[in-house]
């Protein structure tokens, strides 16, 4: 059995060349950092900053030091080790999505609290789903949405979970009910529970939240997804290699700065692709360029970097689940599985991650089971060769009563929403789509949904924060 | 001879020296500036507005035409004596982000747009404070605000413009359009702005439609 089923975009000198060119530009021409405080750490810690124009270069010897500590794997909350030991991946639906699509119809709605708490209980129940992060509750004040949905993860989830901040204020906050869960700070130190997303202002530069997000985490002990969201055509080159090339400098640098802050941090390298319509000016991140660029970018940054990847897995520019939607998450999920992605994101998102939909979601854990069963290989040994069973079969003989059959008849994958009877028992159960049918597996999923029962103390202390959060932070 | 109809065609193929030499053949022609600026650069765009619409031409393809319409106008307009060229054109537009989010891209591709359907556009760029709105439309004296977010927690600063507007007693001088990512038509009318639009192709279309025009 071939054991590393794999697809390489990029040949073993293409990505030399790319890695040449992030070190060149990161030692001579630097990106814009907008955090006094963190340009005067990296300052101090060799990084070349000129404090006027907020332009930081990193010498090479800081950068190749920096690739050396990061570490190449750890361990996720819910005992995840990434990347995956088998070469298989990890699923996280996406945060900040604003509207959700209700099952059974084409109406959407605002998400609200009570949404995003619905969406991580249907995240919990579904085995396939190992990180979870929520949508925005459109319903709570702005200045602590963010805080509130962390609140929502922690309270109906014991997952891994995966939170990207809105601004520099909410970030103590989200520490705060992180350290709340863990117990001390030196619990949350041990235990890697939330993955915070730091995301660069593409192209090439850090806002002073993103900065903090990654000194906090360094502080905490916690994962960061170093992200970059390029849009070709607009915010970098519309060549697929040139958006790989500026994301990797972006995710670099990233990990550069959380190494020179606290060695040892762990960072998930993030490209987040996404292409600007040529025609409309409508960015997409599943279109066919996209999803190429994504994969070369994972390849490149596991051969590169030697770190653990995220990258769009199961995003749709749809705004339904459709013909549309299922072509673009297979052909997605299929080329970053092939490229070795740990993290599949955008898990349960349409509209190019806009919108929520729990028939997506349910669709894509289905997709997710079929592509690890794929990645798991064709086995071929003596058993599985079956050369006895042939051998000594009669001519025009069957296998269905062999014990071969019987000790083998339940591991190949049934696909469980699958049509597999016969047109006349399918049309008289009501002639049933996959749509239907997943929005009746949704019903029947709803109703076994529940929290986490957490201590006392744990939810009243939290109840506490979010009450000081409102009341320093809401307008 | 050069004709109105030949600088149309390159203008639509974005074949700038031609354009160029087109214009001066009609210019030493005796051909009134306006209506070279009329005729062939303002009926060009138009032509290439609708290959847009029908999605023959591309933003970028899009862009180089309005380019070239732009780099032409620095010749014509001198020679247009004794007229406000604003007035030639579809109207004055103030575009920018709103207080404390730093993304451009959209609100740069929509002023692009807008400028190559004809509209002056005034950028003011990013994180830029309600004041400095309320001082754009003193100075500039649009027909229209434009405000974009891309970021949710931004959006709230959308509705502190259009009351920056009103205490300065500007709203009713103004008309606010809003965009971005996270924006919908509904929030758009729970602040009272004046329009809204999904993306950028539909912005230019809204704002003609603000003006009152097809």
């Amino acid at each position: 059995m071939v054991e590393d089923l794999s697809l390489k975009l990029l040949t073993r000198d293409e990505v030399s060349t790319i890695h040449d060119k992030c070190l060149y530009f990161l030692s001579s021409k630097g990106v814009k950092v907008d955090h006094p405080q963190a340009l005067k750490t990296l300052d101090k810690a060799g990084a070349q900053v000129n404090f006027d124009d907020r332009q930081v270069r990193f010498p090479r010897d800081v950068i190749e030091t920096a690739l050396r500590s990061v570490p190449h794997s750890f361990t996720l909350a819910g005992n995840n080790i990434i990347p995956h030991p088998s070469g298989m991946f990890y699923m996280v639906s996406g945060t900040g999505a604003r509207t959700c699509l209700e099952p059974g119809s084409k109406s959407y709605h605002n998400v609200t609290l009570a949404d995003a708490r619905e969406w991580v209980q249907l995240l919990e129940a579904l085995d396939e789903v190992a990180i979870c992060a929520s949508p925005f509750p459109t319903d709570m004040p702005t200045e602590t949405a963010d805080i509130h949905a962390l609140k929502v993860l922690f309270e109906n989830t014991s997952k891994h979970i995966m939170v990207a901040p809105y601004s520099s204020e909410s970030i103590e906050y989200l520490f705060e009910l992180a350290l709340v869960m863990a117990g001390s700070t030196k619990a949350l130190k041990k235990k890697s529970i939330v993955t915070f997303c730091s995301c660069a202002l593409t192209p090439l530069q850090f806002q002073t939240y993103n900065m903090e997000i990654i000194i906090q985490s360094c502080r905490y002990g916690q994962p960061i997804a170093a992200c970059s969201l390029p849009a070709a055509g607009g915010t970098s080159p519309i060549t697929i290699a040139g958006t790989v090339l500026l994301s990797a400098v972006e995710i670099l640098a990233i990990l550069v700065m959380s190494q020179m802050i606290e060695p040892g941090t762990p960072v998930i390298g993030s490209p987040l692709l996404f292409t600007l319509d040529m025609l409309t000016g409508r960015s997409s991140n599943s279109s066919v360029g996209t999803c190429l660029g994504d994969a070369a970018a994972v390849q490149f940054i596991r051969e590169a970097f030697h770190i653990p990847t995220q990258t769009y897995g199961f995003g749709t520019d749809s705004h339904i689940p459709d013909g549309q939607s299922t072509i673009e998450e297979t052909l997605m999920s299929h080329l970053v599985a092939m490229a070795g992605c740990d993290i599949f994101a955008g898990t349960g998102h349409i509209g190019t991650s806009s919108c929520i939909s729990p028939v997506k979601l349910i669709f894509d854990t289905m997709v997710a089971r079929m592509l690890k069963r794929v990645i798991s290989g064709v086995k071929v040994d003596d058993d599985t060769l079956a050369w006895k069973e042939i051998f000594d079969t009669v001519p025009g003989g069957h296998f269905l009563e062999r014990p071969h059959t019987l000790q083998h008849c339940r591991e190949e994958l049934r696909t469980e929403l699958f049509v597999s009877q016969p047109i006349e028992v399918w049309s008289s159960e009501g002639s049933k789509d996959l749509y239907a049918r997943t929005v009746d597996k949704y019903r029947e999923l709803k109703k076994k949904l529940q929290p986490q029962q957490l201590p006392e103390d744990v939810q009243k202390e939290m109840d506490l924060i979010i009450k000081r959060a409102n009341e320093r932070l809401a307008k | 001879m050069a004709s109105y109809k030949e600088l149309q065609q390159n203008l639509v193929l974005g074949q700038e020296n031609k354009v160029e030499e087109l214009i001066s053949s009609l210019l030493d022609s005796g051909n009134n500036p306006r209506e070279i600026m009329e005729e062939g650069l303002m009926r060009g765009m138009s032509v290439v507005g609708q290959k847009m619409k029908a999605g023959e031409m591309f933003l970028p393809e899009v862009l180089l035409s309005a380019q070239i319409v732009r780099k032409c106008m620095e010749v014509l307009q001198p020679l247009i004596v004794g007229e406000t060229l604003s007035t030639a054109l579809a109207g004055k537009v103030v575009i920018g982000t709103v207080q404390g989010d730093v993304h451009s891209i959209g609100k740069d591709i929509v002023a692009l747009m807008l400028q190559s359907a004809g509209f002056t556009v005034v950028n003011l760029g990013a994180d830029v404070p309600p004041e400095k709105f309320v001082q754009a439309v003193h100075q500039e004296q649009p027909y229209i605000i434009g405000l974009s977010a891309l970021v949710t927690t931004t959006m709230p600063r959308m509705r502190d413009v259009i009351e920056a507007l009103r205490r300065s007693n500007l709203r009713e001088k103004v008309r606010v359009m809003v965009g971005g990512a996270p924006v919908t038509q509904g929030f758009a009318d729970s602040i009272g702005a004046d329009g809204y639009a999904p993306d950028a192709i539909s912005t230019v279309d809204k704002a003609k439609q603000m003006m009152g025009q097809p």
